[in-house]
């Protein structure tokens, strides 16, 4: 989480910026390429991406040989299946908030001599401040619950990469259905948190 | 330094094919039937389109020329531009609003003053009625001191007093910053009392028939009232009282 809400913010919002004001064949692509993990079975993203990123996968023998590092079966695994699972409900919400009211501003800023940039942090930022604390909290909630891409990507090492949603499988797999119990109680409780701090977001 | 332009291109239902000039200190009022190209040209002015081909220049600065290639992005040809809406960006306030054009403070407590709104710098767009808004928009527009100041129908949404406030204060404007401006509006009344010069698009061409069409049609209207209510205005039928609704 540590990696993946900081990626939420830093990604998703920038990305959905530009699919909700672009048009084009190749940013409908990349429109499609995010939704891919919503409407994929998570096992079927999983095993697609351990194909590109395993060590004989085209992107993973770049990461190896550029900058030495093994994606799968690691945190970097764990931390690309929580961004994976989370960014196309971040990138949502803040594509819907991009309408014709915003763009207006957008013009308005650049005949005001500002750069994308700028008007990006001073006037995008802001005015999408609510879709992106929503976004925020759904692809957060979604990461939690990841288990799926987690399994394929991280591998399910005990102690190195089993995630909170990994280890109720795994306790009620070894029959320790307290452990269990409790950590799907921790699980629900920041869940239920997530969802009123979205319904205050939406109200405020 | 006037502004000159002349321009081309294509809109769904017809070609955009005008050529306008405004001289620096001139209210150039275009206006002209909806959907005449009236928007798209002031766009084009302001650098948010891109015309087919043609060529914009102020002065000897050249901001769009298909020929040569040359072309001066919106963010660097330095104009004023106020929208009918969202002129105004929401999450500020008037003063920030302003200070987001320039780094001159003092200029824009100035513009503030001049305008009447000092008084509301605190205030975001939204606690704003529509006259305070669309100042804060000019003074918006002002405070990057524009090279020249573009206006789409900036005041169509205001009652007519405000309107007509509104109008002495550009006409000041246009005293005090000599710059052209270009004042897009459907309401003829306003470009002839505006317009320097006025210009008339209908269909993407410039017509001034349709102007002098409009203004006769519009005299016409204005004598049928005058007749019908010479007295005042009609009165509502009423409808006949029994002696009961009084008891009711």
């Amino acid at each position: 989480m540590a990696v993946a809400v900081p990626a939420f913010f830093l990604i998703g919002a920038p990305l959905g910026y530009l699919l909700g004001r672009g048009r084009g064949r190749w940013l409908a692509a990349l429109d499609f390429l995010v939704s891919l993990p919503l409407v994929l079975p998570p096992m079927a993203v999983g095993f697609f991406l351990l194909l590109l990123l395993g060590r004989n996968g085209p992107f993973g023998i770049v990461a190896q040989r550029l900058f030495g590092l093994d994606i799968i079966f690691g945190f970097p695994g764990l931390a690309l299946a929580a961004v994976v699972a989370g960014i196309p409900l971040m990138v949502r919400p803040v594509q819907a908030a991009v309408r014709g009211e915003l763009m207006r501003l957008v013009e308005l800023s650049a005949v005001l001599g500002k750069s994308p940039l700028t008007t990006f942090v001073r006037v995008v930022l802001p005015h999408c401040k609510k879709s992106i604390a929503a976004g925020m909290f759904l692809a957060t909630g979604r990461a939690l619950g990841e288990v799926g891409v987690s399994l394929l990507l991280g591998g399910d090492i005990i102690g190195r990469t089993n995630t909170v949603s990994l280890e109720i499988y795994n306790a009620v797999f070894s029959g320790d259905f307290q452990r269990a119990g409790i950590l799907s109680g921790l699980l629900a409780a920041v869940s239920l948190a997530l969802t009123f701090a979205l319904k205050r977001t939406g109200s405020g | 330094m006037g502004l000159a332009a002349r321009l081309t291109k294509k809109l769904p239902h017809f070609v955009l094919d005008v050529e306008i000039a405004c001289p620096a200190g001139e209210i150039l009022a275009v206006t002209g039937p909806s959907g005449s190209g009236k928007t798209t040209l002031l766009r084009l002015l302001a650098g948010l389109d891109d015309p087919d081909a043609g060529r914009i220049a102020l002065g000897g600065e050249v901001w769009r020329d298909t020929v040569v290639g040359a072309r001066v992005s919106a963010r660097r040809r330095g104009v004023g531009l106020v929208f009918q809406e969202y002129s105004l960006f929401p999450h500020m306030t008037l003063a920030q609003n302003v200070a987001y054009a320039t780094s001159d403070a003092a200029f824009a407590a100035r513009l503030l003053e001049l305008f009447g709104i000092a008084h509301l710098s605190g205030s975001r767009p939204g606690a704003m009625s529509g006259g305070e808004r669309q100042r804060g928009a000019i003074c918006q527009a002002l405070a990057r001191r524009p090279k020249a100041l573009l206006l789409d129908e900036p005041f169509s949404a205001l009652d007519a007093a405000t309107r007509a406030a509104l109008r002495d204060e550009l006409l000041a404007v246009r005293e005090r910053f000599a710059i052209p401006i270009v004042h897009v509006t459907h309401d003829l009344a306003e470009a002839a009392i505006l317009g320097d010069t006025v210009v008339t698009i209908n269909r993407g061409r410039i017509d001034q028939d349709w102007f002098v069409r409009q203004l006769a049609l519009y005299r016409e209207e204005r004598d049928a009232l005058i007749a019908r209510c010479g007295d005042g205005p009609p009165k509502p039928a009423l409808k006949e009282e029994r002696p009961c609704d009084a008891l009711s």
